[in-house]
């Protein structure tokens, strides 16, 4: 005899069904946070054109034209390929690249909210997990995550290689974590948790699992290598990344952190926009040490701050802001601090004009 | 001692799978750069390696000259094309302002190296449409051609080297046609 009630426990439709209720808050979000930064965006320059500026004219040349090292001057292989390559399959079927480049970021974002809600609900429990992804949702920076960037591809990446490690889909989780380093070079310090997680639970598994754990760990590296060998093949130099990331201004030193301290006068100088950088970075760091108190996983935090942190020692603030909404933890020290009623709400309230705001500066300062 | 040499070669395994699926995917997707395009930066590279040039030009349809360029202190440091009417135009390395059009076209004309890799560089940057061809100027040239607007700067470099031959501007601004040999100074 079949158990008519086991049948319906498990029809998948229902599950659907419930699990759409169950995060329908999120998708609310994502469409009233997006709505604010096109709209905002559309408004500053009388197009949603804006979105698809700055860098995202990078990544579709190399899409379009393929990677090309110009010696000595800015040229596109200091731009991971995972986002032009999705952008080119997008692009394939008919949409044009800056459509594209739009929409791809737009759900990415929409799958990292998602993920990166299992995640914190996992590490951090489930009030603080939905006070984050608010948060994430309506960022102030966050309008990058509707720019033709590969932002929310890559917080998506690391969100689903982090909760994947959690709930023992280590195949899953070596995917992503590979993904993560394929789109971006922060992309690789989602290692460090992801080998925490296995080195955790290197008893419970069997030496096979335990193998496709820890090979989770080498897969982002794999990822990240990734890059440089097919430089190698197509430009004959496994170091034009890094050649072109000179070109940049960018310059990984022991000392560069001193550097960009140094020559903060100057930048700010020839650039008033480093202040905000400058202002992302303090925040970010007091964000993190919020985190801490809340509980967050010391691999995680030490992902966040290397992600917020490393970037200064190319000996320069430029763009830490961006870089810094790839690190989770951000989210959740935010989330601890607005875990009175009346802080949650003017944070909300505060993040949403600022928002606006942010996004309005597209067409005058890079993220 | 077995389960840890297991744990090892899948680790490794799923390590060399991730390498060699994100390496895939690139190669599969990802186009190679144009010819023209790779071309012009092995100009680039080329134009590098030399301080002195000597070349024929004329602009628009005046005489033709010749030049003499070379790159140095001068007692600054810049840029020196002397020409065969007595002109002489200096490009300081340090000054940040750019010279005027034409004296800019004749530094590039005259195969000047920062001059004309500037003016390559900033086509490849600005996306310009890069097409390529084969022309006879004396011995088979390959032809790159660059275009940005109405603005067309046209390279003529030895085939398989890429060493710059001759140089063609046309723009609405100014134009103009130039030989170039590189020497040893």
């Amino acid at each position: 005899m079949i158990d008519a009630s086991a049948v319906e426990r498990v029809d998948p439709f229902s599950a659907s069904r419930a699990w759409g209720h169950r995060h329908a808050w999120m998708l609310a979000w994502w469409l009233g946070g997006r709505a604010v930064v096109f709209a905002a965006a559309a408004a500053s320059s009388r197009s949603v054109g804006a979105l698809h500026t700055w860098d995202a004219r990078w990544y579709r040349i190399v899409a379009s034209d393929g990677y090309l090292l110009v010696p000595g001057r800015q040229s596109d292989p200091a731009f991971f390929p995972l986002y032009p390559v999705l952008l080119r399959e997008v692009h394939g079927i008919g949409i044009g690249y800056a459509t594209a480049g739009v929409a791809i970021a737009n759900v990415a974002f929409l799958v990292a909210l998602v993920a990166f809600h299992a995640l914190t609900r996992e590490l951090l429990g489930s009030a603080l997990a939905r006070r984050a992804t608010v948060y994430l949702a309506i960022f102030p920076l966050g309008y990058v995550f509707s720019m033709g960037y590969p932002e929310s591809v890559v917080l998506a990446a690391i969100a689903l290689a982090g909760v994947a490690a959690l709930r023992g889909r280590w195949g899953l989780a070596a995917a992503a974590a590979a993904g993560a380093a394929l789109a971006r070079p922060d992309g690789v310090f989602v290692a460090l948790p992801l080998l925490v997680v296995a080195w955790q639970r290197r008893s419970r598994l069997t030496p096979v699992r335990r193998g496709v754990a820890f090979g989770s760990v080498l897969a982002a590296v794999g990822g990240f290598a990734a890059y440089p060998l097919y430089l190698d093949r197509v430009l004959h130099d496994p170091t034009a990344w890094s050649k072109a990331e000179r070109a940049w201004g960018r310059r990984f030193t022991p000392l560069g952190a001193v550097h960009a301290l140094q020559h903060l006068p100057q930048a700010f100088a020839s650039d008033h926009w480093v202040v905000r950088d400058v202002a992302a970075t303090i925040c970010y760091l007091l964000l993190l040490a919020a985190a801490a108190r809340a509980g967050a996983p010391r691999a995680w935090l030490a992902t966040g701050a290397t992600i917020v942190v490393l970037p200064l020692f190319s000996g320069s603030f430029a763009s830490i802001g961006r870089f810094g909404l790839l690190a989770p933890p951000v989210f959740w020290g935010l989330a601890w601090l607005g875990r009175d009623r009346k802080v949650d709400r003017s944070l909300r309230v505060v993040s949403i004009a600022l928002l606006i705001a942010a996004t309005a500066t597209v067409p005058f300062a890079f993220p | 001692m077995r389960s840890l040499a297991v744990t090892g070669l899948v680790a490794a395994a799923v390590g060399v799978c991730a390498l060699a699926a994100g390496w895939s995917v690139e190669a599969a997707v990802l186009p190679s750069s144009p010819h023209g395009d790779r071309a012009a930066v092995d100009a680039i590279v080329v134009l590098d390696r030399h301080r002195f040039a000597v070349s024929t030009l004329q602009l628009e349809d005046g005489p033709t000259l010749r030049g003499r360029c070379s790159r140095g202190w001068f007692p600054a440091p810049g840029t020196l094309l002397t020409l065969s009417d007595g002109s002489r135009i200096f490009e300081s390395a340090r000054a940040n302002a750019a010279p005027n059009l034409v004296a800019a076209a004749e530094l590039v004309l005259g195969g000047c190296s920062r001059m004309l890799e500037s003016a390559i560089a900033r086509s490849l940057q600005d996306g310009a449409t890069v097409r390529t061809s084969r022309a006879w100027v004396g011995r088979p040239a390959l032809v790159v051609s660059m275009r940005r607007g109405p603005s067309v700067l046209t390279l003529y470099l030895t085939p398989s080297a890429f060493i710059p031959m001759g140089v063609a501007l046309d723009s609405p601004f100014v134009s103009g046609r130039s030989r170039i040999r590189f020497v040893r100074g």
